[in-house]
């Protein structure tokens, strides 16, 4: 794939220059770094903003690479999900970043972005941060029948039910979780 | 199946059948499900169940400092362990503004192309196997014996090293190691011009695998996809 970069938005000034001048409104905040660049964006612009740079010829960030999400567990606004979408011939980033809070729902990007859609069924299944208008937004990552979120903050590491092999009953059955032993931490100081 | 009288005499309409391959299943590597819609021998849709092998390890983290959290890094992508402890480390680094020492840079990006070399080795013998050749398997395992054993005079391991570290590697190179590397550099190449000739101009091989599971550019772009399945399909 030739590219041509003579004519592209490639460094993070640039960027920030692009976006003050192209879409004032829709970012409140920069965050401008080496090959990246971080925006600010609230939750009702994320779908416009998206599909302006995924889509966009200048910024050629054609590829949503990942989507996470943080749970900051005090904050009114709870989650704050990381979108990722990467030049792919210039490596140049440009991270998205949309506060929500704990009920608060997120406009889906599946239909524009196909990469989307695991990514935002991995942050409801991980976060229970949902997606409003995607197609298919069931639990991906974790066990049929599975309750709860496990990367939230709230939610223990031991979890809630354990699994064994019964012999008896020639299955697999679900318990609730037993431990004959208290979580240990191991956090020596280096002699 | 069933029959059905029409205009044109009796047809025969036929459903889709719906298949489910896995999770455990001797033609698939590791525990993947996957619910197959079939028309004939054509795959017509595909709901793949990738849970299967989630095992947390974001959330062990959380309860470990930076250092304890590392060995989880070997057991993510267990073919190139010291590329993700790579990863790791850079990231800590990142976050906590370090700054590492030449020696210790040097010493991570020799030990990461090694692991690409394994992992590659890995990747493209195994292949093989599964389309039906055997013979680069055996070679291509013998070389990565070689580079196990650098692992191992590095860290101690053969598999899960642990070795890299926030800030550095966890001990110097051990003497005349780097002599033994560029041995093992300077021959490697032969190596690979034998599994080459292998395969590279294969009859069996070239029918088995042209035009199989085509991915074009835009979509492959479109789905993020990254690496080596971006070169694949033609990107950069």
């Amino acid at each position: 794939m030739v590219v041509d970069n003579t004519e592209r938005v490639t460094t993070s000034l640039e960027i920030y220059a692009f976006f003050s001048a192209v879409m004032p409104r829709f970012v409140y905040g920069y965050l401008l770094g080496v090959n990246k660049c971080v925006l600010y964006v609230k939750c009702c612009h994320l779908l416009p903003l998206s599909v302006f740079l995924f889509r966009n010829l200048l910024l050629g960030a054609h590829c949503l690479l990942d989507l996470t999400a943080v749970d900051r567990f005090f904050y009114a606004n709870r989650f704050m999900l990381l979108y990722c979408f990467v030049n792919l011939s210039t490596g140049f980033r440009i991270f998205v970043k949309v506060f929500v809070p704990e009920h608060g729902f997120v406009p889906s990007l599946s239909n524009i972005i196909a990469s989307s859609n695991w990514l935002e069924r991995e942050v409801w299944d991980m976060f229970g941060v949902p997606f409003s208008s995607h197609s298919d937004m069931r639990r991906i990552l974790t066990d049929y029948g599975f309750s709860g979120h496990p990367l939230r903050k709230d939610f223990p590491l031991t979890g809630f039910i354990e699994l064994r092999y019964d012999d008896s009953l020639k299955r697999v059955v679900y318990e609730p979780l037993e431990l004959t032993q208290e979580f240990r931490v191991f956090n020596f100081v280096n002699p | 199946m069933y029959n059905e009288q029409s205009s044109l005499g009796f047809l025969r309409r036929v459903k889709n059948m719906t298949l489910n391959f896995g999770p455990q299943h001797p033609a698939a590597h590791g525990v993947l499900r996957l619910v197959i819609e079939l028309d004939g021998e054509f795959i017509r849709r595909v709901d793949p169940h990738i849970g299967l092998l989630h095992r947390g390890t974001e959330k062990l983290m959380e309860y470990k400092t930076y250092t304890q959290a590392l060995p989880y890094m070997d057991r993510l992508d267990y073919v190139s362990m010291m590329a993700q402890e790579h990863a790791y480390v850079l990231a800590v680094e990142n976050l906590l503004s370090l700054e590492v020492p030449l020696r210790a840079k040097y010493i991570r990006v020799l030990f990461a192309e090694i692991t690409r070399i394994l992992n590659h080795l890995l990747a493209v013998t195994t292949h093989a196997l599964d389309v039906g050749a055997l013979t680069p398997f055996l070679w291509g395992f013998e070389e990565r014996e070689k580079l196990m054993e650098f692992y191992e005079r590095v860290s101690g391991a053969r598999f899960h090293a642990a070795y890299f570290r926030p800030g550095g590697v966890n001990y110097d190179l051990p003497v005349g190691l780097l002599e033994d590397i560029y041995k093992f550099a300077v021959s490697f190449g032969y190596r690979l011009n034998e599994l080459d000739e292998l395969l590279s101009s294969n009859r069996i091989w070239k029918s088995r695998l042209k035009g199989v599971g085509v991915m074009p550019a835009a979509k492959a772009i479109e789905y993020g996809f990254s690496g080596v399945m971006l070169r694949g399909s033609g990107v950069i």
